[in-house]
């Protein structure tokens, strides 16, 4: 049986959720500078960081969710690889997951206006993004932009929320609902 | 592979098997002791017994779910450390895959052996068409009737070709029409046979139902489980329910699975004894039903548990703690699947409410040792309170978490009607104060 069992791993997921992503900035942009890559794409992990674990948390609850019975068919009928992550575990999940993805989402959104402008000593890195663009403002101190700036971000945030999310959501509940 | 060993190595093979569940601190719980079986070839056989005798942990360890803690399990003489190709079930609650079509979850078993899709498909169809499905084969389970989802159920069971066909109360979840219609057709098939089976291996706490459909019936005890009788049932099928001879072999259960152990007080039809015996959640409004009844004409202060299961449509596990209760509580004898109303029990029949409520309280605090107990300490205690947790501590020594909260919530329900003492819920303290 594939087995995932959510209790021993998830104290261990806590305790590294509670440290705070800056503590990696450091590294990151040293690896960014040395090998000189591209700041646009080499600085999203920084936003994934602090959000990544509201997926884990749900995916860990999801699989610790997953009614018995159905595991205990899974295991009689010897589904294995491939077909039990397709027809048993992803599908089991999928809601779980999807909430958690909505979490992250957002609060990506917010982690992008720290993460898209990091410095380290000397060094200051910029993507070119509506993080930075806030960021950049309020070290300012220019009102109407970061007025605009996050007006702009609330709207995207609502508009994918509409777009994707729910409606990925919406999917779950219909599809996967375990009752 | 080896022809002699599959002609004469049974199905199934159970030597000297016991399960323990151990739980942290609170001791060992023995659920299954020595329980040895065969099951052979062309037999319906059921495992018959109450909730809690371990029965569906069994057909678990014959699945290969669980290891069991000894003895030995073999499936046409190979040892089950997994579940056997030659092995599939059917469940209580179904277990179909919500997001997977009814025929989809058909071929499940099919597509984890590799064979081809056009097989596949062709085998889940006439699976699917044996089980009285056509039709239904894009529908999702949740849009089906419980009838018909364990017609998926068994459809899914039997496409795999499986010479062993495991049954956890497979009826037991669908009402009491829908089962029965289920049980004929799956009878007709398995008479005819028209199912790629040899054998059938059943869970049920039905009485009936295992008289109905079974060739021999293995009736296990309680705390822990063991075979306490092996029946085999002659009757030719298609049984009768209203045939004398199918009454009296019911009857003849229901004596079995109601005698009194010689020699044991009667405070062993609980597991524990004294203030650890653990109390069966019945309130005291069902036990005075059951008192009534049994008073009351045609049965006059004794009647055949089977006549009365059969009149109220109860099930076994619903009758037995209600009778059982009456007997630790000296208001019924049980035996040979009779009850009989004592003195006190008649006397509670005739009385007023607050007659009656005098009498309970009398027997409580003299029959249940955990009432006495907690009145006891009641009595002593200056301010005559005392908290619920002190006794779950003491219960817990000799009894799960579970199992102690039931007893607990058993001795407050009874408490509470015969007004010997008082429990707050909130604070979760005992008290002799009457709440008015």
């Amino acid at each position: 049986m594939g087995c995932v069992h959510g209790r021993p791993s998830a104290p261990i997921a806590q305790f590294l959720a509670a440290f705070p992503a800056n503590v990696l900035f450091p590294i990151v942009v040293a690896g960014i500078v040395s090998f000189k890559l591209n700041p646009n794409i080499w600085l999203s992990p920084l936003m994934v960081l602090g959000t990544q674990w509201y997926i884990l948390f749900n995916v860990i609850a999801g699989a610790s969710a997953f009614p018995t019975d159905l595991r205990e068919a899974s295991t009689i009928y010897r589904l294995r690889s491939v077909q039990w992550w397709r027809k048993v575990i992803l599908p089991g999940i999928f809601p779980y997951y999807v909430t958690g993805a909505l979490t992250a989402s957002g609060g990506s959104w917010n982690a992008s206006i720290v993460a898209e402008v990091a410095n380290w000593g000397d060094i200051k890195l910029k993507a070119a993004g509506l993080g930075a663009y806030i960021a950049e403002a309020t070290q300012a101190g220019d009102y109407p932009r970061v007025v605009l700036g996050i007006g702009v971000m609330s709207l995207f945030v609502v508009v994918i929320n509409r777009l994707l999310w729910r409606r990925l959501y919406r999917f779950g509940e219909r599809r996967f609902r375990l009752t | 592979m080896d022809v002699l060993a599959t002609t004469t190595a049974p199905l199934v093979e159970i030597e000297h098997l016991s399960h323990v569940y151990r739980q942290g601190g609170a001791g060992d719980h023995a659920v299954l002791d020595d329980v040895s079986l065969k099951l052979r070839d062309n037999e319906i056989v059921a495992l018959l017994g109450r909730s809690g005798c371990g029965k569906s942990t069994l057909l678990r360890i014959i699945a290969g779910l669980m290891p069991a803690t000894s003895g030995v399990v073999a499936i046409e003489g190979e040892p089950v450390t997994a579940p056997a190709p030659q092995v599939a079930m059917v469940f209580q609650s179904f277990a179909l895959f919500p997001w997977l079509t009814v025929l989809e979850n058909v071929e499940i078993g099919l597509e984890a052996q590799g064979i081809g899709l056009d097989e596949r498909r062709q085998r889940a169809i006439a699976a699917i068409d044996l089980i009285g499905l056509d039709g239904y084969e894009s529908a999702f389970p949740k849009e089906l009737s419980g009838g018909m989802r364990q017609r998926v159920g068994l459809a899914r069971a039997l496409v795999v070709h499986p010479k062993v066909l495991l049954m956890d109360e497979p009826f037991s979840a669908l009402d009491v029409l829908t089962a029965e219609t289920l049980r004929t057709d799956l009878l007709d098939l398995w008479c005819e046979g028209r199912m790629p089976i040899h054998s059938i291996l059943m869970v049920t706490h039905n009485i009936e139902e295992a008289v109905l459909m079974c060739d021999r019936i293995l009736v296990f005890s309680s705390n822990p489980g063991r075979i306490l009788a092996e029946i085999k049932v002659d009757l030719p099928q298609p049984r009768n329910r209203l045939e004398p001879n199918f009454r009296a072999l019911v009857d003849d259960i229901y004596a079995r699975m109601t005698a009194r152990p010689s020699g044991k007080p009667k405070e062993g039809l609980f597991a524990g004894t004294g203030i650890s015996m653990v109390l069966p959640r019945v309130s005291p409004n069902r036990q005075a039903g059951l008192i009534e009844l049994v008073a009351a004409e045609p049965y006059n202060g004794r009647a055949d548990l089977p006549a009365i299961a059969g009149d109220f449509l109860m099930e076994v596990d619903d009758l037995f703690p209600v009778a059982e209760t009456l007997q630790l509580l000296r208001f019924a004898e049980v035996e040979h699947g009779d009850i009989r109303l004592t003195e006190a029990g008649k006397r509670f029949a005739r009385a007023e409410l607050d007659e009656r409520k005098r009498l309970f309280a009398q027997h409580v605090v003299t029959y249940v040792p955990l009432a006495g107990h907690i009145k006891r300490v009641l009595d002593e205690r200056a301010g005559h309170r005392a908290p619920a947790s002190r006794f779950r501590d003491e219960l817990e020594d000799s009894m799960s978490e579970e199992q102690a909260d039931q007893t607990l919530r058993a001795v407050i329900s009874w408490a509470r009607y015969a007004e010997v003492f008082a429990y707050d819920e909130d604070s979760g303290v005992f008290s002799l104060e009457n709440p008015t």
